[in-house]
């Protein structure tokens, strides 16, 4: 008799446990499997968003068309910059520059967006462009594409 | 019991397996969708840069035409190109502002766009120089310098042929302007001039004949000459010279050229030689055409071919026209031979294909102090079959043979003195 009773104690034992393990297993399974999709989701939308940068920048086609003194002796410089590309661009920074000596002038922009097949002329002007015989012209966009030209002053 | 909960495991175990897998799978597709998606635009954006280096024109010309600029442009890319806008710079007026115009001229691989610029609201002057820009709608730009010619010093020369004449004898002035711009400029509206009565010493006159031929010329290309050829007829006595001098309309200051012809008298014992130079044959005009060919210049042909040649003759006699007989012959004398190849006189000659007209005799006449083209290539007087040039290949001498009758009144040109005269001419090199 007490041996019976001992065997079921044991077995009622072990269903106990089992059930407590199997419920632990499915919280934590289930917990994990929550966790990583979650994480899984997040970083796809990260994911998506650096493609969806890196094309915009990809695409951008941005052109000096004509950059030139205004005045001689130079103390003004016109930049006209024109959009070839499908996709809408924002100038956001141009910079007029002199490698040797370290002369930079930096005309930031705001509301400088331009249209597929659209242009822009923007009017820069510093006393000093005139001493350099050459300059760099570099134009920067909000995506960070830049391009660069020369202009003889 | 245990084999039930066993099962229960398995079931759960699988729940697991398959949401862990499917969520692997999900993120691994995804992410291989973004790399395709990139990989497109990249091909995609790479097609864009080389159609964009594929673009390739040519500007045939440049001019002003009615006060408007006149491009002609040449697609010579394989691809369709639009034009979108047009920058003009004047460079000679500081004062005039940079001005832009919207093009939209669109071509297709080797169509040639004429008149481009003629619609545009702007006035060009002659008198000035240009700087235009023209901007393709994938971005490319291509610059354009029209320079006037009272901007540069232009390289000029002028000659006369002959430079020792006789008195009351024709002599041709030729008169050559180049693009020697260094900045790749086109040269627009070359108009020479001469100075008319030009500048004598003793007794000597120059009586102006014909020219300038051509007027004018509308556009010169960077390193191109244009020539342009006056006739004067000079009389005077020996030694008296006449000096000519020519330049171009609205030229720099300075910029001109001269050249000097002195007048030679003969004495009686030299009117035999005086009268051996009454044909007289205008080296520069000579030509030739070979095979399935174009007239061309210069002095090396292929050896072995049917040839036609074709050159400007003047008849320098005062009074009496030249009537050529069919026995006028050029002749190919190979210095390393002694074959004589003779191409005698054609009525006409046409290319693609080489034809040559036979020619009657004495059909063909110069009048005094005019010049006429002839045409040799026959291979027997009269003949229709063109003449070969040697086999062997080389330098040669061609001097020309002409024959006929000078001739003046009624009765010509059977009445007329038979005259026969022999040129020296150029050598010619057989490849």
């Amino acid at each position: 008799m007490d041996l019976k009773q001992a065997r079921k104690r044991r077995a009622l034992a072990t269903v106990i446990t089992s059930a407590i393990m199997m419920t632990a297993v499915t919280i934590m399974g289930g917990a994990g499997v929550v966790w990583s999709q979650t994480s899984l989701n997040s970083q796809q939308i990260e994911m998506s968003d650096t493609v969806d940068d890196y094309l915009n920048k990809l695409n951008e086609s941005l052109m000096f068309e004509y950059v030139y003194c205004n005045d001689d002796p130079c103390d003004t410089i016109i930049v006209v910059l024109t959009n070839v590309g499908d996709l809408g661009l924002d100038v956001s920074q141009i910079t007029i520059y002199d490698k040797i000596s370290g002369f930079s002038k930096i005309h930031s922009m705001s509301k400088a967006q331009i249209m597929p097949d659209g242009s822009i002329s923007v009017v820069i002007s510093d006393s000093s462009f005139s001493s350099y015989a050459v300059l760099d012209v570099s134009a920067t966009t909000s995506r960070g594409s830049i391009i660069q030209t020369q202009i003889s002053t | 019991m245990i084999k039930k909960r066993r099962g229960l495991s398995n079931v759960i175990g699988m729940i697991f397996l398959v949401v862990v897998l499917s969520s692997v799978i999900g993120y691994f597709t995804y992410g291989i969708n973004l790399i395709e998606r990139v990989n497109d635009e990249v091909i995609v954006k790479g097609v864009e840069s080389m159609d964009k280096s594929k673009e390739d024109f040519e500007i045939v010309g440049v001019k002003i035409n009615g006060g408007k600029f006149d491009l002609t442009i040449k697609n010579t890319g394989q691809l369709p190109i639009n034009f979108t806008r047009l920058w003009v710079n004047n460079v000679t007026d500081a004062s005039w502002p940079l001005q832009n115009f919207t093009l939209n001229e669109a071509s297709y691989p080797g169509q040639i766009l004429y008149g481009v610029g003629q619609n545009l609201n702007l006035y060009a002057l002659e008198s000035q120089s240009y700087s235009l820009r023209l901007v393709t709608e994938r971005g490319n730009l291509f610059n354009i310098q029209v320079t006037s010619p009272q901007d540069e010093t232009l390289e000029m020369n002028l000659f006369s042929t002959p430079k020792s004449v006789l008195t009351g004898q024709d002599v041709t002035i030729w008169f050559g302007v180049t693009n020697n711009v260094t900045d790749g400029s086109v040269l627009q509206i070359i108009t020479p001039l001469i100075e008319d009565p030009p500048d004598i010493t003793g007794s000597a006159t120059a009586t102006y004949k014909e020219g300038p031929i051509p007027p004018s010329k509308e556009s010169l290309s960077h390193g191109d000459t244009s020539f342009f050829k006056w006739v004067y007829t000079v009389t005077g006595s020996d030694g008296d010279t006449v000096t000519f001098n020519a330049t171009v309309d609205n030229s720099k200051q300075g910029n001109f050229i001269t050249e000097q012809v002195e007048i030679v008298i003969l004495d009686d014992d030299s009117l035999l030689v005086e009268n051996a130079g009454v044909l007289q044959v205008d080296y520069v005009s000579l030509e030739w055409a070979q095979g399935n060919n174009d007239w061309s210049s210069g002095w090396n042909l292929d050896a072995n071919t049917d040839t036609v040649w074709r050159i400007n003759v003047t008849n320098n006699h005062p009074a009496d026209t030249f009537y050529i007989g069919e026995d006028t012959a050029l002749v190919l004398l190979p210095v390393a031979g002694n074959t004589k190849n003779p191409f005698y006189l054609g009525a006409s000659g046409t290319t693609i294909p080489l034809d040559l007209a036979p020619y009657t005799d004495l059909s063909q006449s110069i009048p005094p102090g005019q010049e006429v083209r002839i045409y040799l290539g026959a291979e027997t007087p009269g003949a229709t079959t063109e003449a070969k040039t040697p086999t062997q290949k080389g330098i040669n001498q061609s001097p020309i043979l002409i024959f006929g009758k000078m001739c003046s009144g009624g009765g010509c040109p059977g009445s007329g003195t038979s005259y026969g005269q022999n040129i020296p001419f150029l050598g010619i090199m057989l490849e």
